[in-house]
This record gives structure tokens, sequence and C-alpha cells, in this order.
């Protein structure tokens, strides 16, 4: 059918992502499309990405002459319904928040910690729900042969299965991460469905765990050193009284930088494993890349965003007074807080489709080799989609 | 009349499995025949559509009609519709989200709409059930928080000359003799040399130094007294507290994402805390207005004030501004006239001005 050579063999079958040079056009049109309607239009772009992306990914079963591509049918409009409702479900949860702030108070440590509590409990609630319906529209808008994927299971049925994990991995300082993102995917997978056929995932945790070992030395120590030495500012950031040292705020961001590359290395060593453990029917996968070979897009993706900050920031240093000038006062103050968010939002939606999705879904897709599609078979009857109600957090959040 | 057979690959929409399939253009519909030759479909092709045209070297998408899962893939990747015309009239699926767009629209509006409108005023009906009281102890920490960061590290960060605060209290108390059912309030003089003057929740003013000593006369400060006074009756610091959260809240929902493209939604959302900010300051004017007036202090060294401002300083746009403009605010203290009495001496009111020593 497509051109391309299939590198299908054997009994294995092959993935690949056929980005073409539409894909510049189409990033730069929805960049101004979003810029230009405020943001609303990004339900739209959103959707004419994913169904570009969808059906550029094609499997070649063995043997076969054609490629078989997924194909996305979600809707723009289901998006922005989907966050519309969620706000309407949030503003008065917000509002609830911050009652709850004030009878609680705020004005000593103690009160503040337990406000933050109060706090982290809300966001991990809403973060489990969204996460879960999330997967769930998206799993329902894509169909592979014209069988579509269906996600069974509840929001708090998944908010259940993972918030034990939650707590664990906060007392065990981040040593059980690996086991609360195992948690959590092992709940979605087991409960998903393609047409028919059940998904499960069943990956050796002990090959999590090790990886894990190499990664979270570099995110314990420095926050086990920043403990130690800086507890109280740590604990009481909003109190001008306890102020972090100079060497604390050197090793926090240190610790970022460290911490954020170590978790990027994992997390792609983690994906090699959930791959390898998932199972859709007969279908088993196995990914042949090594880490490295997965990180430039990643680090790229970031550089970019890192570039941006810092020009947009010395550009604005550099011409503070001509624009203050050219706008006045307050113009030239509501600008200088726009800029810098503005810039990276720029940067980040040309960035990360182009920058980061394409190189990367390229390789990894790539590397990954499929058993089981000449066993294909079975009745499948795909679902009614659901509605779109964790997309908007999720994507508010950028999380997922 | 029967049209050239063309290749495809066909998804029945139930099985995961790719057939290998010869469809044959005939009249108004098509057949689908599989390898072994037996007919395994027939479409109505008023009722098909095009999923996706062709792009490139990917070939087309046709589906059975437009709510169903099979799947037609032609392996000719020609343009629609000239490489298979003899099959109109198929038609390119129209993405049938009209009515979800329609409801989300709908739902969009109503949530802009009670965050910008409704919200306010529920606000204040939620405030009202706090006790003030209440609300002092909840505010403790952030007024200190708020007092050693305008002081800046000034030490004292608040300004205890006891001759001064004396002077201050009187002057106070004059201004608070204008209200009927006066609220418990703490007045507090930061050192700090901004020119400025508050009201945070909890019922506390505070005053900075620069505002002292850039007053000309008892009646210029008891006139910017009034007018915070009146933000403390109207809990006007409060019922923001409550009521911005959740505009910030729904407007980076709607417009924007908190990493991505949440820029123009924290100018929206400041936009429109901004206008409620404008609505409180009208409050406080008139408030404050009544409190001149019925404890008889002269409103021209306001005014004067006010005009003073608006030389020095550019007003911004209206849509901008959390205040109503300086000039506007002059031309309309300086129209009142009533009479005047007298508030402090000069030897209290030198006092007050070396509050900070």
């Amino acid at each position: 059918m497509t051109g391309g050579p299939t590198g299908a063999t054997g009994t294995v079958g092959r993935v690949r992502l056929d980005p073409t040079p539409e894909a510049v056009a189409l990033v730069i049109r929805n960049t101004i499309l979003t810029l230009a309607t405020f943001g609303f239009g990004r339900f739209w772009a959103r959707t004419r990405w994913r169904r570009y992306l969808w059906r550029r990914i094609a499997v070649r079963a063995p043997g076969a002459d054609h490629d078989d591509r997924l194909e996305y049918r979600g809707e723009g409009a289901e998006l922005m319904l989907g966050v519309a409702l969620y706000a309407l479900a949030l503003v008065p949860v917000w509002i609830a928040l911050q009652l709850g702030y004030f009878v609680m108070g705020t004005e000593t440590v103690g009160q503040w910690t337990r406000a933050f509590v109060m706090f982290a409990v809300v966001i991990l609630v809403v973060a489990s729900v969204s996460r879960f319906r999330a997967r769930r529209y998206r799993l329902a808008a894509t169909t592979w042969r014209g069988v579509g994927f269906e996600q069974g299971g509840s929001a708090w049925g998944f908010l259940r299965a993972s918030s034990g994990w939650a707590v664990a991995a906060i007392a065990s300082a981040g040593f059980l991460v690996p086991r609360l993102r195992l948690a959590r995917q092992e709940y979605l997978v087991n409960h998903a469905r393609f047409g028919a056929l059940p998904l499960r995932l069943e990956c050796d945790p002990a090959r999590l765990d090790r990886a894990w070992l190499t990664a979270w030395p570099w995110l314990a120590a420095p926050l086990a050193y920043l403990m130690a030495t800086e507890a109280e500012a740590m604990i009481a950031l909003p109190f001008p009284e306890f102020q972090i040292t100079a060497t604390g705020a050197w090793v926090g961001m240190l610790a970022l930088i460290i911490g954020v590359s170590a978790m990027i290395i994992y997390r792609v060593e983690e994906m090699r494993v959930w791959i390898e453990g998932l199972r859709i029917g007969p279908l088993r996968a196995r990914l042949t890349a090594r880490w490295r070979d997965l990180l430039g897009p990643i680090f790229g993706y970031l550089a970019i965003l890192i570039a941006t900050g810092l020009i947009a920031a010395m550009i604005w240093a550099a011409r503070l007074e001509a624009i203050e000038d050219a706008l006045g006062g307050p113009l030239a103050d509501l600008a200088g807080r726009a800029i810098l968010p503005l810039a990276l939002a720029i940067a980040h939606m040309i960035a990360w489709p182009l920058v980061f999705q394409i190189p990367f879904l390229r390789r990894a897709l790539a590397a990954l080799e499929i058993e089981g599609l000449d066993q294909l078979a079975g009745a499948a009857s795909p679902a009614p989609r659901p509605p779109a109600t964790g997309e908007g957090v999720i994507e508010n959040f950028e999380i997922d | 009349m029967t049209d050239q057979p063309i290749r495809a690959i066909y998804y029945d929409g139930d099985s995961p499995v790719a057939r290998r399939v010869t469809a044959l253009g005939h009249g108004d519909a098509i057949t689908i025949v599989d390898q072994a030759g037996a007919t395994i479909a027939r479409w109505d092709l008023g009722r098909m559509v095009a999923i996706d045209p062709p792009t490139g070297a990917l070939p087309g998408i046709l589906a059975r009609d437009a709510d169903g899962a099979e799947r037609l893939i032609p392996d000719d990747t020609a343009p629609w519709p000239s490489a298979r015309g003899a099959w109109r009239p198929w038609r390119r699926l129209h993405r049938r989200a009209a009515r979800v767009a329609l409801l989300a629209v709908a739902l969009t509006v109503a949530l802009l709409a009670v965050t910008v409108f409704a919200l306010p005023r529920l606000a204040g009906a939620i405030v009202a059930l706090i006790p003030p009281e209440s609300e002092r102890v909840m505010t403790e920490a952030m007024v200190r928080n708020a007092v050693a960061e305008l002081a800046g590290g000034r030490r004292p960060a608040e300004c205890r000359g006891q001759p001064g605060r004396d002077a201050l209290s009187r002057l106070t108390g004059q201004v608070m003799a204008g209200l009927d059912d006066p609220p418990h309030i703490r007045l507090i003089a930061v050192n700090s040399p901004q020119v400025n003057a508050f009201a945070l929740p909890g019922g506390v003013i505070v005053v900075l130094r620069g505002q002292i000593e850039a007053a000309t006369s008892p009646e210029e400060l008891a006139g910017v007294l009034a007018h915070e006074l009146g933000h403390v009756v109207a809990r006007h610091a409060m019922v923001g507290a409550v009521s911005e959260y959740p505009v910030a809240l729904t407007f980076s929902l709607l417009f924007g994402s908190v990493l991505g493209s949440s820029a123009h939604a924290a100018i929206a959302g400041e936009l429109v805390i901004r206008r409620h900010t404008r609505a409180d300051e009208y409050e406080a004017d008139r408030l404050a207005y009544e409190i001149m007036r019925e404890v008889r202090i002269d409103p021209r060294p306001l005014a004067r004030s006010y005009a003073r401002m608006a030389r020095q300083f550019e007003s911004p746009p209206a849509y901008l501004s959390t205040h109503p403009s300086d000039a506007e605010r002059a031309a309309l203290f300086s129209r009142l006239d009533w009479p005047i009495e007298p508030l402090l001496t000069d030897a209290q009111w030198r006092a007050l001005r070396r509050i900070c020593g």
C-alpha cells in the first residue's frame, strides 16, 4: 500500500512513524490558532495534531503487503466540553478549599503545613480522577484495524488502587515511586480492552526498582541534605522569618537539574519495562532501543525551552526602558508579566510536537517489535465514546 | 454499468483482522469482494463517507457510514475524487460536533458569567457568614508577613513613636466617629518610604511612612483613612480573597495551561480582577465621602492630593487600572462642600509626621 521499507520479518511486526513536512505547517497553524483565539482554539489544534499523528503511525504485520494505521476519532468540541464541565465542577471545590484555609488558619507554620497537606490531597484526587478520565477518552477515540479501545474501571477505583502507594511513596522519600507509577498503570491497563481482547500489564517490579536505584539517590541525596540543613525554611516557605540560605538555594537548583535528568532517564527505562509487559490478547512487544538513543529529543526540547526563557528575559532586561517609553508604565508592566510565559508557551507549542514528539516517537516506534499480529482475531464491539472530562485538567497541569 | 475494480484493505469493524479485497462500483453502491471472490459487504454510496483524503503517500480512508467502524482503505493514493470519480456521490465526513460544540460554548459562557458577575456577589454573602473576629485570627500571619515585606528590612518595621501614635489614634477615632457602627480596626504605621495606604483582611489598615510624610494636612490623611475605612466596612479584602481565586482558576482552565499557553489566561483573569477592584474603589470612595461629610472633614486637601498625583503619575487606560483615575477623584472631591471642623492641633500633626522617628 504505502511506500517505505516494511522491516517486518519472520513473525515480528514492526511499527513506524511516517512524518511529513506538513507537520511543520500544521504546528505553526495550530500555534497561531491557539494564540489568536486566546487559547480556545487549542482544543481543535490538539485534535488536528492527534489525527495527524495517529494516522502516521503504521503497523506492518509480518508478511503483510500493507500498513495498518491508527485512527483518531476525537473531536475538538468534545475536548472543549470536557474542560467546561471540569471547570464547572472545580470552581466550588476551589472556593471550599480557600474557605478551608481560612477556617483552619495559616498563621503558624503548623497550620500552614496542615493547609498545604489539605491542598495536596485535593490536587491528588483531582489529578487522579483527571488522569483516569483522560486515558478513558483517548483510548475510546483511538481505533486500529477498525476496532476501538475501551477503558473500563472507574476513576474512584483508580484512585483507591494508587492512593496507598502514593502515601508509601511519600513516606519512603520517593523510593517507592516506581511501585506507585506501576500500580496506576496496572489499574489502567488491566481494565482496558481492544475490542473484545483484554489488555494486561505483566511487569517484573524488580526491573523497575533496579532502574530506579540508579536515579533515586540523585534525587534523594540533595533532598536529604536540604531537609537536614534547611528543614524549617523548606516547610515554612511563605514565612519570611524562615529564609533558605544561599547554599541551600544552590543545592536546590542543582537538585532540580540533576533530579529532572535522572527522572527522564528512569522514565525511558520504565517505558521499556511497561511496553515489554503489555499484552493485548496474543500481542506482546519488545523495545530494542537503548535508553540513551531516546534522550536526544527530550533534552533538545528542554534546551529550547530554557534558551527561549533566557533570551526572552535578556531581551526584556536590555530593552526595558525603550519598552516602557513605547508602551507606558502600566502596559509595560503587564507586558513584563506576560512576555516570559508567552515566549515559553510559543516555544512549547512548536518544540513539543516537532522537536520532542516526532523524533522521539520515530526512534521509539522504529525500535518496537510486535509478536502475535498473525494470531489476532475475535469479535469486537466498540463502546460509545465517553466524555472528555479529564482532558482539560491533565492538559492544564501538563502532567500526562 | 460497473466501474473499474479497486484493490483495497477492508476492516469489518468487529474483528481486528485486515482483509485484502476488491471493491466494485456499480450504480448507487459498491460491492466488496474477498480474494476468494465471495461478496463480504455491500455499501450504499449515498451513506458512504470519506474519513480522510489521501495525503502524499498515505491512502485515504473510507467508511460505510459516519457512525460505524467498517473501513475501506484503497491502495490508490491519488487525490480524491479524480481517481475514483465514478464512485461518487460519497461525501467527506462532516464531523458531527455541532451539538457538542454548542453545549460547550453555552457552558463556557455560563461559567464566565458566573465567575465574572455572580461570584463577587456570592463572595460578599459568604464573607458575611465569617465573623470579623475569626477573620482577624485567620489573617494574623498574613498581616505580619505583609508588614515585614513592606518595611523591607528597616528597623523597626512598625513605627512606634508614642506621641505620633497617640495623634494617629486620635485622628482615626475622629474619622471613625462618622460611622454608626464602627468596626474593630487595627491601624499599623509601617516604616516604608512608599506613598501608599491600604486595607488588609481582619480590619487592618496599613499606612506607610511615605503616605504620612506626603500628606500636607491632617485632613488629607484623614481622607485617606476614611477611604481605607470604607474598604474595611465593606470587607473588600476578604471578598477579594474569596472571589479572585476562582477567577484565576477558571481563566487558567478555559484559556490555557499552567506550563503552556497560560500567559493570556493570566492576563484575562487579571483584567477581570482589576474590574472588580475598580468597583471596590468606587464603593470605598463613596463611604469615605459619607464619613467625611458626617464628621465635617475638609474634602479639599484630599482633592488637592489626588490632583497632585494626577500630575505626577500617568494614569493607565481604564481597563488596566485597579483604581479610578486620580484626575477623576480630584474632580469629584473638589466639588464637595460642607461645614468643616479642624482635626488635630499643629503639635499633634507634627508628632504624627515624626511617628517613625
